[in-house]
């Protein structure tokens, strides 16, 4: 029955939405929408606000998850504006004959070095030539959109640590028809990743695959090649990367 | 590392499309995080190598998943063969993020070098700006709807949110009866019209 009221015609279109009204009011509703203006406009004001309730309580619900996972990435990342220890007393050095501070120096740089190679994380560089690879111009011409995004992606993935997420992607890239460039630097991000993963063997292979290649064309400096040759050996031996 | 395929896998991410659109809240908030959990750290990276703090980055996470998640359950989004999600939740970052950097002036290199990189048509691309305009009127309502306050939009969502009946809601308002609340609830949608027809 057809409301008389104000009041009346809100429960009703409610009931509507909500899917509780009977077949033959549900027939006698769609009826008045079709031949009433006014209701039709009355309908598809309601409409607007179940929308506008619906995005309300999308957005309540993401902010939520949101401030929490906050707090936990921000938890997870180191602080970097720790103030230094200073030791209120620096200690008296004693006297110590040139030979053995210079045999005590080297030791200690060689510790030194090696933990730093050890422990360090591989440094990944965000930017990309844009002489070696072709440029702005070509970069349209690659073939595929999802080789570049996979890339992307699979970098993002090894910076942050999630070499699960990461080599898949950097294996796509490889078999992607793709310049040169993005294939190798793959080749690279990759070796870091499978050694992120504790695959050892397969950063051994990757990186035996990109020192054997003459024409490898993504820049790793030297550092970051002995790292990744200690860290890769290290692995090997201990059965983990870390 | 099969949990991870299965991540991945087309199936596996029309299911969690499927959990995204569900009318169940809590199959819904579960969906959300997932979204959070696997997908979105390339986003949160990408804004703070961009020129991006940690607070950007943050801001742009929200507001992609949140658009993200509304394009899927309106229908806006579909899966294609060959794409991810987190692929398009890249795209979806970039552009917001591309519009920030052009507001702050900030329009450095790489910004124009993946604008050459989406020139021509591409699906992801044409997607997510149909998305950001459809969310820029929706937003604008959203403003409107917040406008009303606290009493009318706790009458107004309680039903949805939490499945209180009229009669629930008036005893939690401090009503007398149902009718009251029903009254009430008349008034706060006849504000918000005045307020949709002030806009348009």
């Amino acid at each position: 029955m057809r409301p008389k009221t104000a009041y009346e015609q809100l429960e009703w279109i409610d009931a509507y939405f909500q899917n509780a009204l009977p077949p033959q009011e549900r027939i006698e509703f769609e009826d008045e929408l079709r031949t009433n203006p006014e209701f039709a406009k009355e309908v598809a004001f309601m409409q607007q606000v179940e929308d506008v309730v619906d995005d309300f309580l999308l957005a309540e619900m993401v902010s939520e998850i949101h401030a929490e996972k906050v707090q936990e990435w921000h938890a997870e990342e180191p602080r970097v504006h720790e103030a230094p220890v200073v030791p209120l007393h620096q200690p008296a050095a004693g006297r110590v004959p040139w030979w053995k501070w210079s045999a005590g120096m080297a030791a200690a740089a060689t510790i030194a070095f090696t933990s730093y190679i050890t422990l360090s994380p591989i440094e990944l560089h965000d930017s990309l030539s844009q002489t070696i690879r072709g440029g702005d111009n070509s970069i349209s011409e690659q073939p595929s959109r999802v080789c570049f995004e996979n890339f992307y992606a699979g970098r993002s993935f090894v910076m942050t640590q999630q070499p699960e997420q990461a080599i898949p992607r950097l294996q796509q890239v490889i078999d992607c028809e793709v310049r040169p460039y993005f294939k190798d630097a793959s080749k690279w991000y990759l070796t870091v990743a499978y050694l992120q993963a504790d695959q050892a063997q397969q950063a051994e292979n990757m990186y035996q695959e990109i020192t054997k290649n003459p024409d490898f064309q993504y820049d790793i400096n030297w550092l970051d090649k002995q790292k990744i040759r200690w860290q890769i050996r290290i692995a090997k031996w201990f059965g983990k990367s870390n | 590392m099969e949990n991870f395929k299965e991540l991945i896998g087309i199936q596996s991410q029309e299911k969690l499309l499927a959990r995204l659109r569900s009318k169940d809240r809590r199959e819904l908030n579960e969906a959300i995080r997932d979204v959070y959990s696997h997908h979105i750290s390339p986003v949160r990276y990408f804004v703070m190598q961009n020129g991006g703090n940690a607070q950007d980055a943050d801001d742009l996470v929200q507001i992609t998943v949140l658009n993200f998640v509304q394009a899927v359950r309106n229908g806006s989004f579909q899966l294609q063969e060959g794409t991810t999600i987190e692929a398009f939740l890249f795209v979806l970052a970039k552009n917001r993020w591309r519009n920030t950097l052009k507001q702050r002036g900030l329009m450095r290199d790489y910004v124009q070098e993946m604008e050459s990189t989406v020139a021509d048509v591409d699906f992801w691309e044409a997607s997510a700006q149909r998305i950001m305009e459809e969310r820029e009127d929706q937003e604008r309502y959203l403003k409107l709807f917040n406008l009303l306050g606290e009493r009318c939009r706790f009458i107004l969502t309680a039903y949805r949110r939490d499945g209180l009946s009229m009669k629930e809601i008036a005893r939690q308002m401090g009503y007398d009866n149902e009718r009251i609340a029903i009254n009430e609830k008349y008034k706060c949608l006849q504000k918000l019209k005045a307020l949709f027809r002030y806009e348009t």
